[in-house]
């Protein structure tokens, strides 16, 4: 008995002096200092599911390489829902990857922390849609990098469309109009996927940011320079939103946004009101369905229908002290700005770069959103929306009122308004 | 009379075994449909959930496997989880013997239990930063010794909780017994009391080997780099990156729990035979 | 020679504490303090640099609005979760510990198996289930939709995934119980609901106080599986303390509040799980 025990405890032993010598391998070379004399070693981190943003990624580290043989990038795929913990902690724990990419809210928290190294001047900014750049700015200070460009729309199932004879819709009329017929011939008019709440942003967003009035409605917001109560515009976005749910499916909030996507992709619904990166996610589920893009109806007034460009997330570089690691991601970050990056990326993601010259018409659903000029179009490079509590907040007890049928639109201002002077406070 | 009341027992007893088999039905569904649903295409789940598969189709199992790198987070998990708990029955049985023979008496170890009890409240978030901050500083990140120490460390009062409990149904005068008849308090420990400790042994083994093995939270902060990846995490990144596809999704879990499930059955028989002996016993 | 052999007991009671002691303290005791200290700043979890703000942080988890939710939702996870899953393992160990042969065995494996499945797996899993298969047999809306029965079928997930523990731990109990008690007890004349609860019921107190106890605490910081399942929605119906803790920290910038709520929290799970325990406790009795 006590000789088993021995044994035992001797294998044990072992196994953990095994493990202490395969932790300290791993854990020496995970931090990338040094390596070969002359390589510099710097990591990517980043949260893209989509098949083919992956590719990008992949094809576009290939050429970057035949360029900059000296340079070795380490791809680190962090799924959407814990990069925003992950990215924190290793941050606070002086772990930082050299590139990631944030939205245009968080670049402002990260940069007043220091955090963010100044991209002012990166030559390839010049290859970039000047419009979009903005973006990435804070007081003419350029940190972040924006390569895409998001439609907000309208998604449909053209083949679908076509079969009952509907046109494009450019009114809030011609659009009901649409549903209707639709559900009298058992489509379901909109996917929503609302299980996921940010489906019912991207949703909302579609045509309410062009409608809610100028520019600084958001910050006013912030700031309680305006309140939700008595903001007429904001109450008829409510009130708009509320009358199309009921085109959303018998459970639109138990729907999820693969499902709707997949209802699309197949007839069994019509539309989806979401961004750019729809197109893709729709086609990785029928390579032949025939998604085409039109802007969303907000008013009854057609000059009012406008397709909002939003900037992607813009690719930063982390601050680090290493001068080395820091040119190195500079240039990793100049050659994503370069053409072939630009072509790769409409090839592989079906995403609308915003690298001048690229050529969308491969796309028909990018040349449609390309189609709608800048007179036609609402974009938000220069916007500031809300940061990360406000717009959880807001968003949250939209989802929350948009539950109940009709809509409570006086609750619901009371509770935004409420909420919005205690985060203040 | 005695022809009725047996009929009563037949009865009793037939009800019981209808009762156990809707139990064991309703239980078994959502396993039998994970299973289902790995053996098929993508286009036939979306046709039917309930479906049976129309063939014996295993490129789920391979699909997964390959684009994951099973083997390597298979062996990752196993070596995180065997040594920690190995070192989890010798901390917390000894540590439980010595609170539940001691904590009416000595005051050290009163507090002891208490403070293990309280730390089973704390939610993991809280610990999250500080125990990345010192892993860095200790250069442990990304080491699977690392993470043995951390699961260890926070499974220990549980595991204690457990022995506690049971030690304290052990009679003491055997240990009196072995020490009037010379043996030092090591040996007592060892030689009488541990193997009486067999059927809550095997609970607690077998408890941990599950939550060592599934644990998430940690693994997810500590082990990032692809090659020290455990199952967990890999299948998280995995649901992840390929949006709900169902069949290979399903047929990862499915592998990734096979051992452990392996592993519990064969215990089975060892823990039937102690909580056996141990009823027998008294 | 008595003298040497009473002290060397005695270290040697203090020696078998040492090791788990050791590993406990570098996990729990050292981050926990560490922890501690981020509650008394302003820090956002970005920047390198923060400042002491005192008890400000607690103060305000007072006066916020925003966490009364929570608090409700983790206080009916908690009455749900833990009612539904000792009742329904102490059954479970009561019918598998009946004279009914190989259904039994059976039994006790297949009711302990999704104990193998990870949080993440049993969200992923019956997410597909009420999505797909429950609204076709039912033909009702996915629950996980709706604010009313979000947190019931989130429970129901936990319940499969966690009963066979409970269940364990009961039948062990259940072992222990002589069987001369009952015996002499039929002999006596008591029926069978008499000798459940004045032999069975009280043998079992250690057992109840491990059960209950962990279960109440465990369900009152739920958070991976129903952040999986719901992100805590729809509309902050299924959002717990813990998620709102998560979100503090990692979503709002608020580290500094993230952890004061947490010691709070921390601070009422103690204070709640001891008095638990401390009634069973006094229950126990000793052979």
């Amino acid at each position: 008995m006590k000789k088993r025990i021995l044994a035992v405890f001797m294998a044990a032993a072992m196994t953990v002096g095994l493990i202490a010598g395969c932790g300290n391998n791993s854990g020496g070379s995970s931090d990338g200092d040094g390596g070969d004399a002359g390589t510099v070693e710097i990591t990517w981190m980043h949260h893209f599911q989509e098949e083919g943003i992956q590719k990008w990624i992949t094809d576009v580290l290939a050429e970057f390489e035949k360029q900059e043989p000296d340079i070795k990038v380490t791809v680190d795929l962090i799924p959407q829902d814990s990069f925003a913990q992950t990215l924190k902690t290793r941050i606070a724990s002086d772990d930082a990857p050299m590139i990631f990419d944030l939205s245009q809210t968080d670049i402002i928290e990260y940069s007043e922390a220091g955090h963010l190294a100044d991209l002012t001047d990166l030559e390839g900014l010049a290859n970039l849609d000047q419009t979009m750049i903005p973006a990435g700015q804070i007081d003419g200070v350029q940190y972040s990098v924006p390569l895409d460009m998001n439609g907000y729309g309208i998604f449909y199932n053209k083949d679908v469309f076509d079969e009952y004879g509907l046109e494009v819709p450019t009114t809030r009329s011609e659009l009901i109009e649409v549903c209707e017929t639709l559900q009298e011939n058992g489509i379901q008019p909109f996917a929503g996927g609302f299980a996921e709440q940010w489906c019912l942003q991207a949703f909302y967003d579609a045509f309410a940011c062009q409608t809610l009035g100028d520019k600084n409605w958001w910050t006013d917001k912030m700031s309680l320079a305006s309140d939700f109560a008595s903001d007429e515009q904001f109450r008829y976005t409510v009130e708009y939103l509320s009358s199309l749910i009921q085109y959303c499916g018998d459970d639109p909030f138990g729907e999820d946004w693969d499902t709707a996507q997949g209802k699309v992709a197949n007839g069994e619904a019509a539309m989806i009101a979401n961004g750019a990166w729809a197109i893709d996610g729709i086609l990785a589920k029928n390579p032949d369905c025939n998604v085409r893009v039109c802007a969303f109806p907000a008013t009854d007034n057609a000059e009012d229908t406008v397709m909002q460009k939003r900037p992607g997330n813009g690719f930063v570089v982390y601050n680090s002290d290493d001068e080395a690691k820091l040119e190195a991601a500079k240039k990793l970050i100049d050659f994503m700005t370069s053409q072939t990056s630009g072509d790769l990326f409409v090839k592989d993601a079906s995403k609308m770069s915003i690298v001048n010259g690229v050529d969308v018409s491969s796309s028909e659903p990018l040349s449609d959103i390309a189609s709608y000029d800048n007179d036609h179009s609402w974009v938000s490079a220069d916007v500031t929306m809300f940061s990360t509590e406000y717009l959880s907040i807001f968003y949250e007890t939209l989802a929350r009122y948009m539950l109940d049928t009709p809509v409570d639109t006086d609750g619901l201002c009371q509770s935004l308004d409420q909420d919005f002077a205690a985060i203040g406070g | 009379m005695i022809k009725s009341y047996s009929k009563k027992k037949k009865i009793q007893k037939a009800v019981l075994i209808i009762i156990g088999l809707l139990l064991i039905a309703l239980f078994c569904f959502p396993i039998i449909l994970a299973i289902l649903t790995s053996l098929k295409t993508a286009p036939e789940i979306s046709q039917s959930v309930f479906a049976l598969p129309e063939s014996f189709n295993l490129d789920n199992f391979r699909e997964g496997m390959e684009t994951s790198n099973f083997g390597r987070s298979l062996l990752n998990t196993c070596l995180v989880t065997f040594p920690g708990v190995f070192l989890i029955v010798v901390c917390a049985s000894m540590g439980g013997y010595t609170i539940a023979r001691n904590s009416g008496t000595n005051r050290f170890f009163k507090l002891l239990d208490k403070v293990y009890l309280s730390s089973l409240m704390i939610p993991f978030q809280i610990l999250m930063i500080p125990v990345y901050k010192m892993f860095k500083t200790l250069h442990l990140q990304n080491s699977l010794f690392g993470m043995v120490l951390i699961l260890t460390g926070t499974s220990v009062a549980y595991a204690t909780f457990l022995y506690v409990g049971f030690v304290k149904s052990i009679p003491k005068e055997l240990e009196e017994a072995a020490r009037i008849d010379g043996c030092g308090p090591y040996k007592t420990f060892l030689k009488i009391v541990f193997p009486l400790l067999k059927p809550i042994t095997a609970t607690v083994a077998a408890l941990h080997v599950m939550w060592l093995w599934n644990d998430f939270n940690i693994a997810l902060i500590l082990l990032q780099k692809e090659e020290v990846r455990t199952l967990t995490v890999k299948q998280y990144y995995f649901f992840g990156e390929h949006l709900a596809e169902y069949g290979p999704a399903f047929a990862t879990s499915i592998l990734s729990m096979i051992p452990v499930v392996i592993f519990f059955i064969a215990a089975q028989k060892y823990l039937v035979e102690g909580i056996a002996a141990g009823s027998v016993k008294s | 020679m008595k003298r040497r052999k009473i002290s060397s007991t005695k270290t040697a009671f203090y020696v078998f504490a040492i090791p788990g002691l050791c590993f406990f303290a570098f996990a729990v005791l050292i981050p926990l303090i560490m922890g501690i200290n981020i509650s008394f700043t302003d820090w956002n979890g970005i920047s390198t640099d923060y400042n002491y703000v005192g008890f400000d942080n607690f103060i305000t988890v007072f006066t916020d609005k925003r966490i009364r939710q929570p608090i409700l939702n983790s206080l009916l996870f908690a009455v749900l979760g833990c009612a539904g899953n000792n009742i329904l393992a102490l059954s479970l160990a009561l019918f598998v510990n009946q004279k009914i042969g190989k259904l039994g065995n059976v039994a006790r494996v297949v009711f302990f198996i999704p104990v193998c499945f990870s949080q993440i797996l049993t969200a992923f899993l019956w997410k597909f289930i009420y999505r797909e298969v429950i609204t076709q047999i039912f033909d009702i809306n996915n629950p996980l939709g709706t604010t009313t029965w979000v947190i019931p079928a989130i429970v129901v997930m936990g319940l499969w995934n966690t009963v066979g523990i409970n269940m364990l731990i009961y039948l062990s109990g259940l072992k222990n119980v002589p069987v001369d008690l009952y015996e002499a007890a039929t002999v006596d004349g008591a029926t069978g609901w008499q000798r459940f609860r004045k032999i069975t019921l009280p043998m079992l107190m250690p057992s109840f106080n491990v059960c209950v106890t962990l279960t109440l605490t465990s369900w009152l910081r739920e958070f991976g599986m129903t952040l999986s399942a719901t992100q805590g929605g729809p509309g902050g119906a299924s959002r717990t303390i813990s998620i709102y803790i998560f979100e503090n920290l990692y979503k709002f910038n608020k580290a500094g509040y993230g952890q004061a709520v947490s010691m709070l929290f921390v601070v009422f799970l103690v204070l709640i799980g001891t008095s638990v325990s401390s009634f069973f406790r006094k229950r126990e009795v000793e052979l």
